[in-house]
C-alpha cells in the first residue's frame, strides 16, 4: 500500500489518468470543504512511493475532477464556487479555461468516454451542463430539479447522460431524443423502490427516499448502472427494466456512501468509499465466484441483501471519511486509489482483499 | 436559427427542427431561479448581495426600501399588517384568489376590455354602413359607444364580448361561480383593525397587575391556569373566547403584544401556551390547535424580537408534532374546521379587512430573505447548530476510529463555539475576538454559508433507520409529566416524513384547494419533470433554499 499525505487539504476525488498508469489526480479542499481553498493534485507513482508531479491552487473548494479523454495533460475540476475549470499540467498555476455559469456548488465533473469531445459537470443548482472544451458558454443545459450529487456519460454512448440527486432518483438523459418538454429525459428510476418480491421469499422491507450521492455505469454490461447514497445501500439497476426495483442491494456500510466505482477489469465488481471510513469490494452476484460465493452467511444475514451479491473485503486504512475510490485501468485487476478526509491518498491492490 | 424555423420546407429541414434547435436558454429560465451570489460560501464581490436583492425588490414590483411599521401610523394611513389569521378563514380556491387580486379591481376592468367592444362595433359599425341606411348610423354609434343596449346588432356585441372577456380571464364556465364567491367575500364583514388595538390597550393595565397572581396560578395547578388568567373586564365575547377556547385567547394576546410592540407581554402567554401543549390540552381540539398555529407563524414571519420567534417556531412545530401524533393520517377523519372560530372573534368585533393583507403577503419572504441576508452572527449559530446535529448523529458510534477523528472534533469545537467561520477561515473563537475589529479586507461580505447542511443529511438517515426501519411509531418516552389524564406519546420523527408548512392542506371535509397534479395513469417511465416526482420531495427543505 502506498500512500501519499495531501497535507493541509482534505480529499474529496480521486481519478487515475486514462493515459498513463502512474498518473493519479486529486481533487481536495481545506477545513474539509466548509470554506477556504482548494487544491488539485497531480501524484506520480514511482519506484520511490508517490510524489508529487504537480498542484494547483483554487480560490474555493475542489469537490471533483476528471481526466481529459482528449488530451493526456488535461483535466477538469468542479468547484464550490460553480466554477468548471481546465487545467494543463505541463503549465503552471492558472487554469486553461474557467466556466462559470452554476449558480451553486459544482460537484461533479465528468468527460464524455466515447466522442471524447464534450463533457459534462452537475451541480447542487439542478442542473447538468455539456460543456465543448473549446467553447465559452455551456452547449446544453439540462434541469434536474433536485440537488445532483453525480452525473456521468455512459461509457458505452456518447449522448447517454445519467445522474442521482438528492430526490432518490436516477435519471437517464438521451441527447438524441427532441429537447421537448422533458429536456431529453428518457427516464427516471426511483432508486428506493424494493426489489420485487419473489415467490417463496418474504417480501424486501420498504425503505423511504434518502439522497443518492454517487453512481456509476458498468464497463461491460452496457445497461447495468450502480448507485449508492444516505441510505447506506449499493444498489444496482438495468435501464432496460426500470420499473423492476434493483437487480441486486448490496447492505453493509455503515453510514452513507459517497462514491462507487465499476471495475474496467471484471463486470461484477465494483469499489465504494463511505462515510463509515472504510473502502469496500463487492460483487454484484452477476458472475460465478467460485464456493466463496455460496456462503450461507451472506443469504441471511441481512433482509436488505437481494441479488446474490456480497461483499469480498473491505480497506479501513482512511482513519476519517472515505470520499474517493478510483480503479487503475492498466495492468493487473485490482489497483486502485482511494482519498479520504484524513489528507491522505492510498494506493492499494484490492486482490488482497477480495476473498 | 431563423433559416431553421422558416422558409420553404423539406423533409429534412423538419427533421433537422427536431434535432438541432438549441432550446438551452429556454431552459435555463426554468432553473436559474437562484441568484448566483446567494449559494457560494466565498462572495463574488463586496454588494454583489445587496445589489441582487434591490433588483429582484425591483423585478417582483415592490417598493424599496421596505415600508415603514404600520404599528405607529394612525389607522387610517396604517398600511395592512402582514397576514395573520385570515387566509385561512375563506374559501381559498384558485378562482376567488384571481377574483381577489384582478377582478376586485373595479376601475382596471373597462380600460382593459376597451380595445375589445370598441374593435367589435367598429366591425360591426363598418358591416352596418354597408348594409343599412346612412340615417341610422349614428344611432349605431351611439351604441358603440356604450350609452344604451339598443336594438342593433352592435347593442349586444358589446355586452356580449365584455362576458367572453371575463369568462377567458377566469378560465371560461367558471366565471360566474367566482363572482358568487365574490360576492359571498364581500359579504364577511370587515374588521376593525382599531377597535381590536383599542380594547387591547384598555385592558393592558389590569392585564399586568393581574399577571403576576396568573403566573403563580399555573404554578399550583397547571391544568386550570388558564381559566384563572386575568380577571380584568372585557367584554363578554371575548370573555367567552377566553373561557371556552383558552388557546385561542392566548395567542390574540400575544399577537395583540406583538402588534403593540410590547414582547414582555407575549412571554407569559407563550408560556401558557407551552404549558398547554404539554398537558395535551391544546391539542384536544384540532382546528384550533390549527389556528393556533397559523397565527404564531404569522406572529414568526414578522418583525418580532428574536426570542419570540424562536419560541413560536419551536411551539409550532411541537404543536405540530403532536397534532400529527394524536390524529395519525389514516384514522377516522378529524374534521378541521375553523369557521367557528372565526364567528367567535367575529362576534367579538376582532377582525381585519381581508383583502389586502392577502396582497401584502407575497413581501413577506423577500424581506425576511433580507434580514438573514443581514445577519452574519445568524450564519453562526446555524452552523453550531447544524454541526451540533451531525454529532448528535454519529454520538452512538464509539469505534476509535470516530472517536479520534478530526473533522468530528472541528464539530465539536463548532458546536462548543470554540471555533467559528470568518471569511475564508477557521478562526479560534478567543483569537477572533481579541482582533474583533471587522476584517478591513470585506467588512461588508456576507458570511460563508454552510456547507454542512447536506453532509449532516447525509448522516441523517442512519438514525431515522436506526429508529425508525419497524416504522412503530409508539417508542418514545413523551416528555409531559405523568398527568391524571392519559396524554399520547409524541413522535419525535414524525416531522421528518411530512411537509411542515401547513400552506395547502387538503381537509377531508372541504373541497380541494388547488387542481390536483395531472396523475400519471400509467406505470410507465416517468418522462415528464412536472408529473409525480414531486409528491414527496420537499423544495423548502434546507439544503434547496
Amino acid at each position: 500500500m502506498l500512500e501519499f499525505r495531501t497535507q493541509g487539504f482534505n480529499g474529496y476525488s480521486v481519478k487515475y489518468s486514462p493515459f498513463f498508469d502512474s498518473r493519479i489526480a486529486v481533487a481536495s479542499a481545506a477545513n474539509f470543504g466548509l470554506v477556504g481553498n482548494g487544491r488539485l493534485y497531480v501524484l506520480g507513482l514511482t519506484a520511490n512511493g508517490i510524489v508529487a508531479e504537480k498542484w494547483f491552487d483554487t480560490q474555493d473548494s475542489l469537490f471533483d475532477t476528471t481526466w481529459s479523454e482528449a488530451h493526456e495533460n488535461q483535466l477538469l475540476t468542479a468547484g464550490g464556487d460553480g466554477s468548471v475549470k481546465l487545467f494543463d499540467i505541463t503549465l503552471d498555476q492558472f487554469p486553461v479555461q474557467s466556466w462559470q455559469e452554476h449558480a451553486r456548488e459544482v460537484f461533479a465533473v465528468h468527460w464524455n468516454l466515447v466522442a471524447k469531445d464534450t463533457f459534462l459537470s452537475s451541480s447542487w443548482d439542478g442542473t447538468i451542463k455539456i460543456w465543448n472544451p473549446n467553447a465559452p458558454a455551456s452547449i446544453a443545459t439540462l434541469p434536474t430539479h433536485t440537488c445532483t450529487y453525480s452525473a456521468a456519460f455512459s461509457p458505452h454512448s456518447p449522448s447517454i447522460i445519467s445522474c442521482v440527486g438528492s430526490d432518490s432518483h436516477l435519471r437517464v438523459f438521451d441527447l438524441r431524443t427532441p429537447a421537448s418538454a422533458s429536456n431529453h429525459l428518457t427516464m427516471n428510476i426511483p432508486i428506493h423502490t424494493p426489489p420485487k418480491p419473489r415467490m417463496g421469499a418474504a417480501a424486501p422491507p420498504g425503505i423511504a427516499p434518502a439522497e443518492a450521492l454517487t453512481h456509476d455505469w458498468n464497463k461491460y454490461r452496457d445497461t447495468v448502472v450502480a448507485t449508492a447514497g444516505v441510505d447506506r445501500l449499493v444498489r444496482t439497476f438495468d435501464i432496460r427494466a426500470p420499473q423492476a426495483g434493483p437487480i441486486a442491494v448490496l447492505p453493509g456500510h455503515e453510514y452513507a456512501v459517497r462514491r462507487v466505482s465499476w471495475s474496467p477489469h471484471l463486470s461484477d465488481t465494483l469499489i465504494s468509499a463511505s462515510y463509515d471510513m472504510t473502502c469496500r469490494v463487492w460483487s454484484d452476484g452477476s458472475a460465478v465466484r467460485g464456493p466463496a460465493a455460496m456462503n450461507p452467511d451472506d443469504m441471511l444475514g441481512d433482509p436488505m441483501m437481494h441479488g446474490g451479491g456480497r461483499e469480498l473485503g473491505r480497506m479501513g486504512r482512511h482513519t476519517e471519511f472515505a470520499t474517493g475510490v478510483d480503479w487503475c485501468l492498466f495492468g493487473a485487476e485490482g489497483w486502485c486509489a482511494s482519498t479520504g478526509w484524513d489528507e491522505r491518498v492510498l494506493v492499494w491492490d484490492a486482490r488482497a482483499l477480495m476473498q | 436559427m431563423a433559416d431553421a424555423l422558416c422558409g420553404p420546407s423539406t423533409a429534412l429541414q423538419t427533421f433537422q427542427k427536431h434535432t438541432s434547435v438549441d432550446r438551452t436558454l429556454q431552459q435555463d429560465r426554468l432553473v436559474g431561479r437562484h441568484s448566483p451570489s446567494q449559494g457560494f460560501r466565498s462572495s463574488l464581490g463586496p454588494n454583489n448581495g445587496a445589489v441582487d436583492h434591490e433588483f429582484e425588490a425591483f423585478q417582483a414590483g415592490h417598493a424599496l426600501p421596505p415600508q415603514p411599521q404600520f404599528q405607529h401610523l394612525p389607522p387610517h394611513l396604517a398600511r395592512p399588517p402582514p397576514p395573520q389569521f385570515a387566509q385561512t378563514s375563506q374559501a381559498p380556491d384558485w378562482a376567488s384568489d384571481f377574483q381577489r387580486l384582478n377582478i376586485s379591481q373595479a376601475p382596471q376592468i373597462p380600460q382593459q376590455r376597451v380595445p375589445a367592444p370598441n374593435v367589435a362595433s367598429s366591425w360591426h359599425q363598418d358591416f352596418m354602413a354597408k348594409q343599412s341606411s346612412a340615417a341610422q348610423a349614428p344611432v349605431l354609434q351611439q351604441n358603440g359607444v356604450g350609452g344604451m343596449a339598443g336594438y342593433g346588432m352592435s347593442g349586444f356585441a358589446r355586452p356580449g364580448f365584455q362576458q367572453s372577456g371575463f369568462g377567458m380571464m377566469n378560465g371560461g364556465p367558471l366565471s360566474e361561480v367566482a363572482q358568487g364567491k365574490q360576492r359571498a367575500q364581500e359579504a364577511v364583514p370587515q374588521f376593525d383593525e382599531a377597535a381590536f388595538e383599542r380594547a387591547f390597550a384598555d385592558v393592558q393595565q389590569a392585564e399586568e397587575r393581574a399577571l403576576a397572581d396568573t403566573l403563580q396560578q399555573q404554578d399550583t395547578h397547571q391544568e386550570t391556569a388558564v381559566d384563572n388568567s386575568p380577571q380584568e373586564t372585557e367584554d363578554p365575547a371575548l370573555m367567552r373566547i377566553r373561557e371556552q377556547r383558552p388557546a385561542v385567547y392566548a395567542a390574540l394576546k400575544i399577537r395583540s403584544a406583538v402588534d403593540l410592540q410590547n414582547a414582555s407581554q407575549a412571554e407569559p402567554y407563550l408560556d401558557m401556551l407551552e404549558s398547554m401543549e404539554t398537558n395535551h390540552q391544546l391539542t384536544k381540539d384540532a382546528s384550533e390547535a390549527k389556528w393556533v398555529i397559523d397565527t404564531l407563524q404569522n406572529i414568526a414571519a414578522r418583525e418580532t424580537p428574536q426570542e419570540i420567534k424562536a419560541r413560536s417556531g419551536h411551539l409550532i412545530r411541537k404543536i405540530n408534532e403532536r397534532l400529527m401524533s394524536t390524529y395519525p393520517l389514516l384514522s377516522a377523519p378529524v374534521p378541521i374546521n375553523q369557521d367557528r372560530i372565526w364567528e367567535e372573534l367575529e362576534a367579538a368585533g376582532y377582525t381585519r379587512p381581508l383583502v389586502p393583507e392577502q396582497l401584502q403577503q407575497p413581501q413577506q419572504p423577500e424581506q425576511k430573505q433580507e434580514e438573514e441576508q443581514h445577519q452574519p452572527r445568524h450564519d453562526d449559530d446555524e452552523m453550531a447548530q447544524t454541526a451540533g446535529r451531525l454529532l448528535e448523529r454519529v454520538s452512538n458510534n464509539t469505534s476509535e476510529k470516530f472517536q479520534n477523528s478530526q473533522f468530528l472534533e472541528l464539530m465539536r469545537r463548532l458546536r462548543d463555539r470554540e471555533v467559528r467561520v470568518e471569511g475564508d477561515k477557521m478562526v479560534e473563537v478567543s483569537n477572533a475576538q481579541s482582533a474583533s475589529s471587522p476584517p478591513s479586507s470585506a467588512p461588508q461580505q456576507p458570511q460563508p454559508q454552510p456547507t454542512l447542511d447536506p453532509l449532516a443529511a447525509n448522516l441523517e438517515y442512519y438514525h431515522d433507520v436506526s429508529h425508525g426501519m419497524d416504522w412503530s411509531w409508539s417508542d418514545p418516552p413523551s416528555p409531559a409529566p405523568a398527568a391524571r389524564t392519559i396524554i399520547p406519546p409524541v413522535d419525535p420523527n414524525i416531522l421528518d416524513h411530512a411537509a411542515t408548512d401547513f400552506d395547502t392542506p387538503v381537509y377531508s371535509g372541504e373541497s380541494h384547494e388547488y387542481a390536483p397534479l395531472p396523475h400519471q395513469e400509467t406505470s410507465e417511465n416517468v418522462t415528464d419533470e412536472v408529473s409525480d416526482q414531486y409528491s414527496y420531495y420537499n423544495v423548502h427543505s434546507t439544503f434547496h433554499r
